[in-house]
């Protein structure tokens, strides 16, 4: 277990340096330079004088590797650089993270509350009428995007009900907890049915895979009741490839929730990112796909550790 | 019965193939972009089978010069992430060693961002444009690819006839092209069509956020958002028929996939 772990973080560092190798590089390919991401278009308008400051601030004058170490140095302190028009980038988007965590744990919750249910009774009557129905549930859930269901959500509220259902402004959970719930409820629908297909999927094979297990088979011929069988040998085990799952599912509905906050109009991390790229605010964009992208790795590597704590059968110990 | 849905997949997505084929070539009732401000918002009827938007163009021509485009960017995008991806993961599986570690640690880098951030990153850098989001989502999907490909390799390259091939002198570029990529299509093909289905709603939500093909240009991310999703509620035609292709066209790609897998890995029949 402890040559595992030495093991994981160690290819976790190499990751780290590469993706912020790739985001530092993919803005200098951009047409101008770091000027430009800080500016957007306004830096087109600066003299020869205030350009040369700039590039002094910025220390574009020094060679790559030194600009990107001092970048790295700064990101390390927690200083991402500054956005002209939302100030701190950091700060930028730590404000909007609680909202499009929210949104995450909701469409998470969504995705278990009908994935689970469905895909362990769909395994337990394989090959049944209801079997049938849920691997159709599944295979409609992954074909509709995010944004078809999200746009016959709102088209059905609006004209079935008269009612939009983020009209206004988003509220804060602390400020108006009901009000909030509401205007979370169809993007957290919407987000988690195409995850509860995938969940669906993932929890019925696991489940048919367990059932023909030895030691299913030993506890049935032992006579066992079923029940107990099912509860105690059959979904104890197959929950565990459930929760990696899970695990990966959190941080692309943390990452991933661009379509849906951009379709709703709440104002997470995703709807951020939009607004910067329409924006070309080159310098949030790198902000805001680092910030991402090291969450969905940090993630990742949370539930490779949970899997090892979950189930005794894995032992890491001949890992390379 | 997995293999008659997988000949259902099959029937649709070669229907919708041929579809596009006939926008790409202009072959469709009305040009494409054909603006009749009279008939603005017309529901479906003799005129437009599947109604008109808010210019009076057409949606049925829009929705096939859409499955051309649409379909493009998916499939030409999967075949650039089998040849980049399937390439490096078979010179990392056969030569294995530090070519291995360097190739596929690289692979978990891009494999470290979440695929459409990837792809909005790579679009916003190189502007919107089909062959911009094709190359994004190109490059989004290379490492899985690279993985698929590594497995077999790994497994193939200690095979007898392999090894045979060795010891009567073969070089490695002729055993990689004519004893170990033949014997790895399989899961190489399952992982194409199942691509595809990716491809297309990757493509769909980068074209829905604003970041498809040229202005002007139609695919069916693109009619699903801007004045079409504002005017759902007036003229509901406007988002249906986008909404169905993008379905038929997941869905077809996806039991097309399946019914694959379970004609070429038996092993895994009837679980998924």
């Amino acid at each position: 277990m402890t040559r595992y772990l030495i093991h994981r973080l160690l290819t976790f560092i190499p990751t780290l340096f590469g993706i912020s190798i790739l985001v530092f590089g993919a803005v200098r390919l951009i047409p101008g330079d770091q000027i430009m991401a800080a500016l957007g278009t306004e830096a087109g308008m600066l003299t020869d004088k205030q350009r040369e400051a700039m590039e002094v601030y910025y220390g574009l004058d020094q060679p790559p590797i030194i600009q990107y170490f001092r970048w790295l140095g700064n990101l390390l302190q927690g200083d991402m650089g500054i956005s002209t028009r939302h100030g701190p980038i950091l700060a930028a988007i730590l404000k909007r993270l609680p909202l499009t965590i929210e949104l995450a744990v909701l469409s998470l919750s969504v995705a278990l509350l009908i994935g689970i249910p469905i895909g362990i009774l769909s395994a337990l009557k394989h090959n049944s009428f209801l079997d049938l129905a849920g691997r159709i549930f599944a295979m409609i859930g992954l074909a509709v995007p995010s944004f078809v269901l999200g746009a016959i959500l709102i088209y059905v509220l609006s004209v079935g009900f008269g009612t939009l259902p983020n009209s206004g402004n988003y509220t804060d959970f602390i400020d108006d907890p009901l009000l909030n719930l509401r205007q979370l409820a169809f993007p957290a629908i919407t987000l988690g049915t195409s995850f509860a297909a995938s969940v669906m999927r993932m929890t019925r094979s696991s489940v048919l895979e367990v059932r023909r297990e030895s030691y299913v088979q030993t506890a049935r011929s032992k006579g066992l009741a079923a029940n107990l069988i099912t509860r105690r040998h059959i979904l104890r085990n197959a929950l565990i490839p459930v929760t990696t799952l899970i695990g990966i599912e959190f941080g692309y509905l943390l990452g991933g929730a661009f379509i849906v906050e951009h379709l709703f109009s709440l104002p997470g991390i995703g709807r951020f990112a939009v607004f910067s790229i329409s924006q070309r605010e080159y310098a949030l964009i790198q902000g805001i796909t680092l910030f991402v992208a090291l969450t969905f790795i940090c993630m990742n590597l949370l539930v490779d550790l949970i899997y090892v704590a979950l189930d005794p059968r894995i032992s890491y110990r001949d890992h390379n | 019965m997995r293999n008659r849905s997988g000949l259902i997949g099959a029937i649709i997505a070669s229907a919708l193939v041929v579809v596009a084929i006939l926008g790409a070539l202009e072959i469709t009732p009305y040009p494409y972009w054909q603006q009749h401000r009279l008939d603005s918002l017309e529901p479906p009827g003799d005129r437009y089978p599947l109604g008109a938007d808010l210019f009076g163009r057409d949606i049925a021509s829009r929705l096939m010069r859409g499955a051309s485009n649409s379909l493009y960017v998916s499939l030409l995008s999967v075949c650039f992430a089998t040849a980049v991806g399937a390439t490096i993961g078979i010179l990392a599986g056969y030569f294995g060693g530090r070519t291995d570690i360097l190739l596929m640690r690289l692979m978990d880098i891009i494999f470290a961002f979440p695929g459409l951030l990837l792809a909005l990153l790579i679009v916003a850098l190189l502007g919107r444009g089909l062959n911009n989001t094709l190359l994004a989502i190109g490059i989004v999907y290379t490492p899985i690819f690279a993985r698929v490909a590594r497995g077999p390799v790994l497994a193939l390259k200690e095979t007898e006839f392999v090894l045979a091939a060795r010891v009567t002198g073969a070089g490695p570029w002729h055993i990689l092209l004519r004893h170990i990529l033949p014997n790895m299509t399989a899961p190489l093909i399952v992982q194409i069509s199942l691509g595809l289905s990716w491809a297309l709603l990757t493509e769909s939500g980068l074209s829905f956020l604003g970041l498809g093909p040229e202005v002007g240009e139609p695919s069916w991310g693109v009619m699903l958002s801007g004045e079409n999703r504002a005017l759902a509620e007036r003229a509901p035609w406007l988002l249906f028929y986008p909404s169905i292709a993008i379905m038929l066209g997941v869905l077809s790609f996806n039991l097309l996939g399946d019914g694959l897998r379970d004609v070429l890995d038996p092993k895994l029949r009837g679980n998924t």
